[in-house]
């Protein structure tokens, strides 16, 4: 069952899954024009541990709105695996984002009135990837995999910061996505429990999972295999991630 | 189940407090509605039974029956059909307590033609066998039986048991609401039941515990009297003995329809009940989304589209509409029934069997289920239509513009409480849709309260004009002869006559009372022309309601007919009296004399004299509460002296009926509550929608303001002061409903008032000024209970986790 699960992973390792081509994400107001990424080049290599780093305000929650279809650039595209996501519609992209993307935010956001395994069950039923009968099986697989396989009936008021947020990558998981996506996925925990979750997240590479995560924390970004820094909605420096390095004006 | 599914369970669960009332609200609006229909169509159906056959005008009860004699009475002028009947009076052994029950056994020559009757076998066989007998299905109501069970029955000759072979009703009786069972027999069953020879020849030996009746039905009521005198002329010389002559009550046609009208007025307060609910559904599913903004982004990032998110909520929506509904149809075809069955009880009219109308059920599912789907698309398709970026951003609904120059404050009111009433004002169609909530919600209360004192005020008035402490229905007499009788009763000042009848006019049906011209018990209320004098006859005083209806002025002439025959009577003056008579013409008055003669009612020996009386209304000398009951039991003991007497089937007493001038009025009252209670519930469910919706209202506001709490908390402000500025935001709201409420509200009664004037009875407008304080005081106690739970929520809202968001 994992082995046919993974298979969807496997396909795109080693080659760049995502491409970000000059892409700009503007907020025109009334009275004024806000910049919040000048025209971003670079690609994700597929099964790579991914960071985009930057401190507050630097376009780095955008920039992952964007690779995930969640918002759509002003100019520029975003290529995933061969297929521009702007062409899609709302709908469209939200059932590409269900078999595509796994999403893991950093408050969680669990569904309160769910389990820990009716969470998962609910990411397997809106991305409908699966046949029914098999759902209860995954949802226990994933959970397995982020060490909660015993966790499974709690509801998340029942769990730890850092359990939530495994449960979280349990439910990112549940459609075998190639990519997970994570929004600071330990910025609301302690550094222990923090260490402990990114482990579980890095280690998802070796799944043939590509992992981007949005981090300010240098140290945390320097932990990854690729990756870029923003700064002002520019990438600044980057490591293995074929970009393009907008001059610093100091 | 699904994860989605028990996802709609919990957000159905969680709040138990909303899901209450939002059921409730499907609830009331569903169950409403199907009573109204199932008891409108029970009715239908009932007049329909009633009038699908011939009924008998004239019932002549006689000392035994000849057989022979049926052709020759089927001769007689005017004469329609004719029928015998026997009855036996017995107790029914039951297992209930006091452990009999009043049973009536009827046999008739032939119990498969009984159409003057009406009798309908509704299940098993007709009796052949004189132990067998034939049950009627609202006995069922008193002791429950099947086919084959024995009964048993109460005999001169001791306890006989006899076995049930079918079950089957009659037009216009109804032992469920009577109290009294009613089975058929074969005429031989009976005489034996009896102890005699046979049925219809019972006089010879002394036998009274059968009564013979002979059931007539005529071509034209205006020829009542003459075929009466043509019967008892056959049968007198045929030496048959007529114990009385009884003229059983129709179902009125015009009663009926004043009773439809009551039921389409009902049904258009329960529409607006229920699309109270559907906007309380509208409400609950938008809080819902607020509430779940979050969640419906992340479900978004998990892969959801719109319509599989919207197909989640709606779940939550049937879960609402099934926890309402289904309980609301089934009940409401049982209290339907029973309300159908009260009503019919008072018309009269035969209920009949329990059946369900085929389109009660669909209709009440169609609008439990239907509505709130409805109300919910709306707030669905606007909060599912959020993208995953604004859901998760912390402030997935929009914020709302501020307000501005437009709704600055004045700088003299404090801060907290301005921003209350800004807060109040941020999102126009949340606004609207609270305020067009609330209004309907002091609307209906006014309409309702201004109608409930209207008619309560107007039928309380029917017997304002009297003087009188005690009347009396009593047997044929006349007053000096019942003056001589009552002489020795103590505490009567004065004695006087009156009569009440009735006469069907192109208008509608007229009541008519009967009085002396120098009465002095009834005050007389002129309007217009005169009151009558001493030797007035064949004129009559119009009340204005009656006068306004049928056009007709002083000096007109008005038709009228009852069991004498017809007259035309001239109008001589109009006057006040109202009526509580269902989709009447109204009232008028005329002599005693001239009603009697109009009602056929003459001495049955001899002359008739010229202070004729069968009602009687006297004056206490000490006319506190406890002397006037004492003086009540006083004039029934003694004009009772010979005891109570059987009736049955329709029959008066010949016994005198004494009862209380307040008693009656307030009988006449409690005839209204039931319409006063289905009033008040409508009402009071949409009250309970106009709550909610007002706490929806702030609890969106709570949700979408967190921030703002969370600045005004790191500032200082303690939860109360918080909680302060949400209870000023529903008072503003309610406040302004309650204008609103006020402004529309007064003509909208008024147009109540008259269609209830129009099309159920009579009343005057009659403004219940304590109304506006009770609707006041009922939008700040709403707007109050409605802030307490948001406004508690905002008070604990803890800081640091309001203002972690981005």
């Amino acid at each position: 069952m994992q082995q046919v699960a993974t298979a969807q992973s496997q396909q795109y390792i080693g080659e760049p899954l995502i491409a970000v081509e000059h892409v700009s994400r503007v907020i025109t107001t009334r009275t004024q024009k806000t910049v919040i990424l000048d025209d971003v080049t670079f690609v994700v290599p597929a099964g790579s541990l991914f960071a985009i780093n930057g401190p507050s305000g630097s376009g780095k929650s955008t920039l992952l709105n964007l690779l995930t279809g969640i918002d759509r650039p002003t100019v520029g595209r975003v290529i995933f695996a061969g297929t521009e996501l702007q062409a899609k519609s709302e709908d469209a992209l939200a059932r590409w984002r269900g078999t595509h993307v796994g999403i893991i935010f950093q408050f969680f956001q669990l569904v309160p009135t769910l389990t820990a395994q009716e969470n998962v069950l609910l990411a397997l039923e809106l991305g409908g990837g699966l046949p029914r009968s098999a759902w209860r099986r995954r949802a226990q697989e994933c959970l397995e995999i982020v060490g909660l396989g015993a966790f499974g009936r709690r509801l998340p008021s029942a769990l730890s910061g850092g359990q939530q947020q495994r449960v979280a990558i349990a439910r990112a998981l549940a459609n075998d996505p190639p990519v997970l996506i994570a929004d600071e996925p330990t910025g609301n925990l302690d550094s222990h429990t923090a260490a402990q979750v990114f482990a579980t997240l890095a280690s998802l590479t070796e799944r043939g999972k590509t992992v981007v995560y949005v981090t300010h924390d240098p140290r945390l970004a320097a932990r990854a295999a690729a990756r870029i820094d923003l700064l002002d909605g520019r990438i600044v420096a980057q490591h293995n991630a074929g970009a393009v390095v907008a001059e610093v004006q100091r | 189940m699904s994860a989605g599914l028990k996802k709609s369970l919990a957000d159905v669960l969680r709040r138990r407090g909303r899901t209450l009332l939002v059921v409730l609200g499907i609830f009331i609006g569903v169950l409403g509605l199907t009573v109204v229909n199932f008891t409108e169509d029970t009715i239908f159906n009932a007049f329909a039974f009633s009038i699908s056959g011939p009924q008998p005008d004239i019932v002549l009860v006689v000392d035994h029956l000849d057989a022979s004699l049926l052709p020759a009475l089927q001769a007689v002028p005017g004469v329609k059909a004719l029928q015998y009947r026997t009855i036996f009076l017995t107790q029914w052994r039951v297992t209930q307590a006091p452990g009999t029950a009043p049973l009536v056994i009827v046999s008739f020559p032939d119990l498969q033609h009984t159409a003057l009757v009406g009798f309908q076998l509704t299940g098993g066989r007709y009796p052949t066998a004189p132990n067998e007998i034939v049950m009627d299905y609202g006995d069922q109501a008193i002791q429950s039986f099947n086919l084959g069970d024995p009964v048993t029955v109460e005999t001169p000759s001791g306890l006989v048991q006899l076995r049930v072979v079918g079950l089957g009703r009659t037009r216009g009786e109804n032992p469920t609401s009577s109290g009294r069972a009613l089975a058929y027999m074969t005429d031989a069953g009976l005489a034996r039941l009896a102890g005699v020879s046979s049925a219809g020849d019972t006089a010879q030996q002394g036998n009274t515990l059968l009564q013979h009746s002979i059931l007539v039905s005529i071509t034209s009521l205006s020829q009542q009297q003459a075929v009466v005198t043509g019967l008892r002329g056959i049968l007198q010389a045929h030496t048959i003995t007529v114990l009385s002559t009884n003229f059983p009550d129709h179902a009125d046609p015009a009663t009926l329809q004043a009773i439809n009208s009551v039921f389409s007025l009902l049904r258009i307060l329960i529409i607006v009940a229920v699309v109270m609910s559907g906007l309380l559904i509208l409400n609950t599913i938008a809080t819902l989304i607020a509430e779940q903004t979050a969640i419906i982004g992340t479900m978004k990032a998990m892969g959801g589209t719109r319509g599989k998110i919207m197909r989640g909520y709606l779940a939550s929506v049937v879960i609402y509409s099934l926890l309402g509904t289904l309980p609301a149809v089934a009940l409401g075809i049982a209290g339907g029934y029973a309300l159908a069955s009260w009503l019919t009880s008072t018309i009269p009219l035969d209920v009949g069997p329990f059946a369900l109308t085929p389109e009660v059920i669909p209709l009440g599912l169609a609008v439990g289920f239907g509505v709130p789907m409805l109300a919910a698309l709306v707030p669905l398709w606007n909060g599912t239509r959020i993208t995953v970026r604004e859901a998760l951003s912390g402030y997935g609904v929009n914020a709302g513009q501020g307000a501005g120059e437009r709704g600055r404050m004045p700088a003299w009111l404090p801060p907290m409480m301005a921003l209350g009433l800004r807060g109040a004002f941020r999102k126009r169609w949340r606004v609207a849709l609270t305020l067009v909530t609330l209004t309907v919600a002091g609307i209906c209360f006014l309409v309702v309260q201004t109608a409930v004192t209207s008619v309560n005020y107007t039928i309380g008035d029917v017997y304002g004009r009297f003087n009188a402490d005690v009347m009396a229905e009593i047997p044929l007499t006349s007053l000096s002869q019942v003056r001589a009788q009552l002489s020795g009763v103590a505490n009567i000042a004065r004695i006087e006559r009156f009569a009440i009848g009735g006469s069907d006019t192109p208008w509608g049906h007229l009541e008519l009372w009967g009085f002396d011209p120098d009465t002095q018990l009834y005050h007389y209320q002129l309007t217009g022309g005169r009151w009558l004098q001493p030797g007035d006859t064949n004129v009559v005083l119009l009340s204005d309601d009656a006068a306004a209806k049928s056009g007709l002025h002083i000096g007109d002439t008005l038709g009228v007919s009852s069991r004498g025959g017809s007259a035309i009577w001239t109008i001589i003056g109009t006057v006040k009296q109202p009526t509580d008579n269902l989709g009447g013409l109204g009232s008028a008055i005329t002599t005693t004399n001239t009603l009697d003669k109009l009602d056929g009612i003459q001495a049955s020996n001899g002359p008739t004299p010229p202070d004729l009386a069968w009602r009687i209304m006297v004056q206490a000398q000490d006319r506190s509460p406890q002397a006037v009951a004492q003086l009540t039991t006083d004039i029934s003991n003694t004009l009772n002296v010979a005891g109570p007497q059987f009736t049955s089937m329709g029959q008066k007493a010949d016994t005198a009926l004494v009862y209380t001038v307040a008693a009656e009025a307030l009988r006449h009252q409690q005839q209204w509550y039931i319409l006063y209670d289905l009033l008040y519930a409508v009402a009071l469910v949409v009250g309970a929608a106009g709550m909610l919706g007002l706490a929806n209202a702030l609890v969106i506001s709570v949700l979408e303001r967190r921030r703002e709490i969370g600045m005004l908390r790191s500032m200082g402000a303690t939860g109360w002061r918080v909680a302060q500025v949400f209870w000023t935001e529903g008072l503003a709201l309610g406040s302004i409903a309650w204008l609103l409420a006020a402004l529309l509200g007064l003509p909208l009664a008024y147009g109540f008032v008259l269609l209830l004037r129009q099309a159920v009875v009579w009343s005057d407008f009659m403004v219940d000024a304590t109304a506006f304080i009770v609707m006041l005081a009922a939008i700040v106690g709403i707007a109050t209970l409605a802030s307490i739970t948001p406004a508690r929520r905002a008070g604990r809202l803890h800081i640091a986790e309001i203002l972690r968001y981005e």
